[in-house]
Formats: structure tokens, C-alpha cells, sequence
């Protein structure tokens, strides 16, 4: 049961000639759920008084009046309260003065002499109905139009066309900008102009979604802002693209913070390469002999020790990568080629460390060439980091490689022989630093960061990465990579 | 004749370790320790091969590589960059002022050597 059946409805009726007012009054009379309460005055006067002094859901006006005529009645009560809904009762069939005031908002008109019961039910409650609706459109309305306002970011409102239509406080105070700036500008002019390229090149509208990225942002005096951006399409009811909405934030200081973790990060890695460089090539000159002959005991220690360096080193330079993966200062270099090209390039690397343990090295391509749009040193290296690991665990068997086209694009995928992944590790595989249920053997050790790195470098790619293993059943690790657009 | 190689590095114990294995595989070594006396000894000593350091005070790496690389009479001395800076940028901007090759730190020397040996044609 809705609000309106449980309370009486106020009316208010405004309407000189009596007959007319008592066949209304009768009729309102009837009505049983909702119940209504009737008022009746015969002037304009009087009907206003009664209008400011008591509560009234409904106003039934006749515009002829003996103290005042045509619109200027309606336009009175209206002003007096508009958030009433006033209906209109005229005298002819196409009144077009009482046309008029449902165009300057009246809710409906009624012709007196076609008054019936359930169509002045019908007109009342859904006047009081539509004004209850209007009130919590404009309360929605006004709730997120306070968001708008009193947000700590800057927001944007954009046309089909790319004109700015609306912004709020804070976009003019981040910008340094004011109306003049704005008002249907086109919002190219906020961004430099390699930024509005990247910008475009997300292809924000054609793909109708949201896309969240660091970018800058022009202030009034030419100077940029660091800010981060998350545009989002806004669509009609029917789903065509009406503009989008920019909602950004300064990141000067996130910026700063990330330079001068990024400076420390490169500092102390060069401090530590230094020292590691002397110790690595003092142990290796006397492991080569340099300095004199030296036992067997000797030489394996110094081994383990050359390992554990080279180990090191290894962690310094993912640790360098992730945090420059991390800061979002990698960028692709992505081109077209051949993807079974580079697995046989990676494959061949490897070739020596297969035959030292015996495995077999499966290739399945049953396509003649696998063209897509990568980075090929990023590929590379995902590539060998899979192989590696691979190559790592497996004691006995193959290691295999395969690339299966699918719809959206390619799954590559490599496949191992060895121990395999118990399920509770293999959630973990990708977390940084986890290294665990398998044993290792001799031979070079893992840094921990490999396939958090890979998965960084195939996400950026636009694909997935994941893995399936089972103990004792070896492991499978797949990345996919999307198909070339169309367009590029 | 013994090929002969000028080590500039700020470490000293890195020059040491550096001309220690070039010696036991047969060149000739010298060595400065900052950018001013690599270009300075590259002058007086007409090496057949500069391994230069990178991050060094003063005149660093690649300003040293710039002075030998604009002087004719250096500019034709094959110059090789050893050195802890790794990322790409730096490996490009080596390049871009002339560098012959890149060898990082820390280094096998193995590679180091093989580098040497490719860019001295021996």
C-alpha cells in the first residue's frame, strides 16, 4: 500500500460558480481509499488565504475568477507555493489557456462538463503522485548535485561533442580556472598534447566504459598538474554515448613520493652493485686460478658462493624492475610479430640446459605464424621466466610449448613434467617473494619476484596470466594475449 | 703486441679486481680514477680501449665519454661502459654519446672478456 492510501488528501478547490463546486464536492465525497478532505473557497482571496494558512496537498483552480482571470490565477497559486500540484479545470474542450499552464507546469487540466468519479480520481491521485515523485528526483538530485559540489576532487561533465558542460568547485580551484575557461570549451584544451593523445588512444567512448589512468592536466597559467583520471561514458536510456564524466585528483605529491622512492631505489642498487662487484670477481679470479692452484674443497665453496651472489644480483634487478613497474614508468614498445618466432628464439636459449638434463622439448604450433602486437623484450622475459621455472623443477621428462588461438586473441602456454603445485601454494604463485612447496635442487635459485613481474608485463599487454598444477602432475602455466584491434 | 686498456673507476678495489683479470689474460693496464684523468690519461696514453665507469664525482662517465668522443685525437679510441647504472636510459644515452658497448656490474668476466675481445677485433 502506498503512502497515499493512508492519509486524507487536501483539496482545494478555487472555483466562483457553486453548482459546479458542489457536483466536485459530491463527487470527492465518494471516494473511499484514499480518503479526501475537501475545501472549497469561491475567490482567488480567499483561496490564496486559505492556501498559505493550511496545508494543501491539491489545488483544483478555475481560472475565471471574479477578482482575477487567465493565467495570472494560476500563476498566483503557483507562486505561492510550487510545490503543489495545481489542476486546471476549464470550461471548453480545447482550452488553450489551460493548455498554457500545464506547459508552465500545471499537472492537467479538467473540462468542467466532462467531470466524471473515477477521472477525477484518477487526475487527483496521480498529480499527487507524479509532484511525490518530482520531490524525490529533486531530493536525489540535489544530494548528488551536493557530492558534485562539495567533492575534494575535480569533476567534469562532458557533451557528445567533447564540450565541458559542467564542473564543480574543486575542479576550479585545482585548474586555477573559472567559467570563462570552461563553459562549453573543448575539453582537449585541459590536456598537453601527448596526454590528450594517450587520452584518445584509450578509446574510452568506442570501448563505453570507465578507464582509470595517471595523466596531466593544464592549469590557467600553461603550467601542468599531475593528476590521476577516471572517465567514465554516459549513455541514454537506450545506450548511446550522451558525453562522460572526468573525475581527477592531484598526485603532485604521489608523484614526488614515487621519484624519490624510485631515486632511492636506483641509488641503493648501485651502492650494492659496487661491493657485489668486487666480492664476485675476487671469488671468481681465485676460482679461476688466477692466484694459484686451489683444492677441490675450495672450489666447490667458492662455487656456492659465486651462486649466491649471482642470486643476489638477480633480486636487485627485479626488485628495480617491480618498482619501476610499480610507478607505472615502464612503457610498452609494442609492435607486430611473430609470436612462435620468439618462442623458438626463447627455446633455443635454452637448448644447452635441456640436453645437461635430459628433457624433451615439445613445441606445438600448428600455425604457420601467430601474428600479434607486443613488446618483444617484455615477452622475452615472461617467456623465460616460465621457461626457467620450468627448466628449474623438472628432473625428468619434457618441458612443452604451445599456442592456441582463440576468439579474442592467443593463449600461449608452457608445461612441465615436474613435481607440480599443491592448490593452497598455487594461489600464491604470483604474490611477490612466494616461493615455496617445491624443493630445489642445485642450480640456479629463484628470486621470488619473476612471475609477479610477469604477470605485471602481460596484464599491461591487455591479457591474463594463471596457472594449473597438480602434485605429481606437473604444472601448466598460461598468459594470453588479445588480438589485434582492428583499427591498429 | 700487448693490447693496451685504460680502467677509469672511482673504486679502487674495482680497478684492482678489473685490471687484475684483464692482466691474466694477457693486455697491457692503466688506470685513473675519475673522469678528468680518464680523458687526460686517454690522451697521454692512446689505449686501444677505455672501460669507463659511469657515476664517478667530478666528470662522470658519460662526460668523459663526450670530451674523448669530440677530441679527433681520441674520437677514434673504442670506448666500453662499465657500470652499475643498468636501466635502459642509461644503456641508450651510452650510445647515443658513442659508447662501443655496455658491460654492468656486477660483471662476469667471461662476457666482459668476450665484449673486450669483439670490440679490440682479437
Amino acid at each position: 500500500m502506498s503512502e497515499i492510501e493512508n492519509q486524507a488528501i487536501r483539496v482545494l478547490l478555487i472555483e466562483d460558480d457553486t453548482d459546479d463546486a458542489v457536483v466536485i464536492q459530491e463527487i470527492i465525497a465518494e471516494f473511499k481509499r484514499p480518503k479526501f478532505e475537501f475545501n472549497y473557497r469561491k475567490n482567488l482571496k480567499e483561496g490564496l488565504e486559505f492556501f498559505l494558512r493550511k496545508e494543501v496537498d491539491v489545488v483544483l483552480l478555475d481560472l475565471s475568477l471574479p477578482d482575477c482571470r487567465g493565467l495570472r490565477t494560476f500563476h498566483k497559486i503557483q507562486e505561492a507555493g510550487p510545490e503543489v500540484p495545481i489542476i486546471i479545470l476549464s470550461g471548453f474542450e480545447s482550452d488553450e489557456m489551460a493548455i498554457q499552464a500545464v506547459g508552465e507546469g500545471a499537472q492537467d487540466y479538467l473540462v468542467k462538463s466532462t467531470i466524471n468519479g473515477s477521472m477525477l480520481f484518477r487526475v487527483l491521485r496521480y498529480a499527487i503522485e507524479r509532484q511525490r515523485a518530482a520531490k524525490r528526483i529533486y531530493a536525489a538530485e540535489e544530494k548528488y548535485r551536493t557530492v558534485f559540489e562539495n567533492s575534494a576532487v575535480g569533476i567534469t561533465v562532458v557533451d557528445g561533442q567533447g564540450q565541458i558542460i559542467s564542473w564543480n568547485k574543486f575542479c576550479e580551484d585545482l585548474l586555477g580556472m573559472n567559467r570563462e575557461d570552461l563553459y562549453q570549451k573543448h575539453v582537449q584544451t585541459l590536456y598537453p598534447a601527448e596526454e590528450w593523445q594517450k587520452l584518445c588512444d584509450c578509446k574510452i567512448r568506442q570501448k563505453g566504459n570507465q578507464e582509470h589512468f595517471d595523466t596531466k592536466m593544464f592549469r590557467k597559467n600553461a603550467t601542468a598538474v599531475d593528476v590521476d583520471i577516471s572517465i567514465s561514458v554516459l549513455k541514454d536510456i537506450d545506450g548511446n554515448i550522451t558525453g562522460s564524466i572526468g573525475i581527477f585528483r592531484d598526485i603532485t605529491e604521489r608523484k614526488r613520493l614515487e621519484r624519490m622512492k624510485d631515486e632511492f631505489i636506483s641509488t641503493v642498487s648501485h651502492e650494492l652493485r659496487t661491493p657485489m662487484t668486487i666480492v664476485r670477481e675476487g671469488v671468481s679470479q681465485v676460482l679461476d686460478g688466477i692466484l694459484g692452484e686451489i683444492t677441490d674443497d675450495q672450489r666447490q665453496i667458492l662455487e656456492i658462493t659465486l651462486e649466491g651472489i649471482d642470486r643476489l644480483s638477480r633480486i636487485i634487478n627485479d626488485l628495480l624492475d617491480i618498482s619501476k613497474l610499480d610507478a607505472g614508468r615502464v612503457e610498452l614498445k609494442k609492435e607486430r610479430g611473430d609470436l612462435k618466432e620468439v618462442f623458438e628464439h626463447v627455446g633455443a636459449s635454452f637448448q644447452p640446459a635441456f640436453e645437461n638434463k635430459g628433457l624433451k622439448w615439445i613445441c606445438d604450433f600448428p600455425q604457420e605464424k601467430y601474428e600479434y602486437s607486443f613488446d618483444r623484450d617484455k615477452i622475452i622475459q615472461v617467456l623465460t621466466n616460465l621457461i626457467g621455472n620450468a627448466l628449474k623443477f623438472t628432473d625428468k621428462g619434457s618441458i612443452a610449448v604451445r599456442l592456441t588461438e582463440e576468439p579474442d586473441g592467443v593463449v600461449c602456454s608452457v608445461e612441465d613434467t615436474g613435481p607440480g603445485i599443491a592448490s593452497d601454494d598455487l594461489k600464491h604463485v604470483f604474490d611477490r617473494f612466494s616461493q615455496f612447496g617445491r624443493v630445489y635442487g642445485p642450480g640456479e635459485k629463484g628470486t621470488g619476484l619473476g612471475l609477479a613481474i610477469s604477470k605485471v608485463l602481460v596484464e599491461m599487454h591487455g591479457g591474463k596470466i594463471w596457472a594449473e598444477s597438480q602434485l605429481g602432475q606437473g604444472t601448466k602455466f598460461f598468459f594470453s594475449l588479445p588480438k589485434i584491434a582492428e583499427n591498429g | 703486441m700487448k693490447k693496451k686498456i685504460l680502467v677509469v673507476d672511482d673504486e679502487t678495489y674495482i680497478s684492482l679486481m678489473v685490471s687484475g683479470r684483464l692482466k691474466a689474460n694477457g693486455f697491457e693496464v692503466v688506470t685513473a680514477n675519475d673522469g678528468q684523468m680518464g680523458y687526460e690519461k686517454t690522451l697521454a696514453e692512446k689505449p686501444d680501449l677505455v672501460l669507463l665507469d659511469i657515476m664517478m664525482p667530478g666528470v662522470d662517465g658519460y662526460e668523459c665519454l663526450r670530451m674523448i668522443k669530440t677530441n679527433a685525437e681520441t674520437a677514434a679510441i673504442p670506448v666500453m661502459m662499465l657500470s652499475a647504472k643498468a636501466q635502459q636510459a642509461d644503456l641508450a644515452k651510452a650510445r647515443e654519446v658513442g659508447a662501443s658497448g655496455f658491460i654492468t656490474k656486477p660483471f662476469k668476466a667471461d662476457e666482459m672478456l668476450a665484449q673486450i675481445r669483439e670490440v679490440l677485433a682479437v
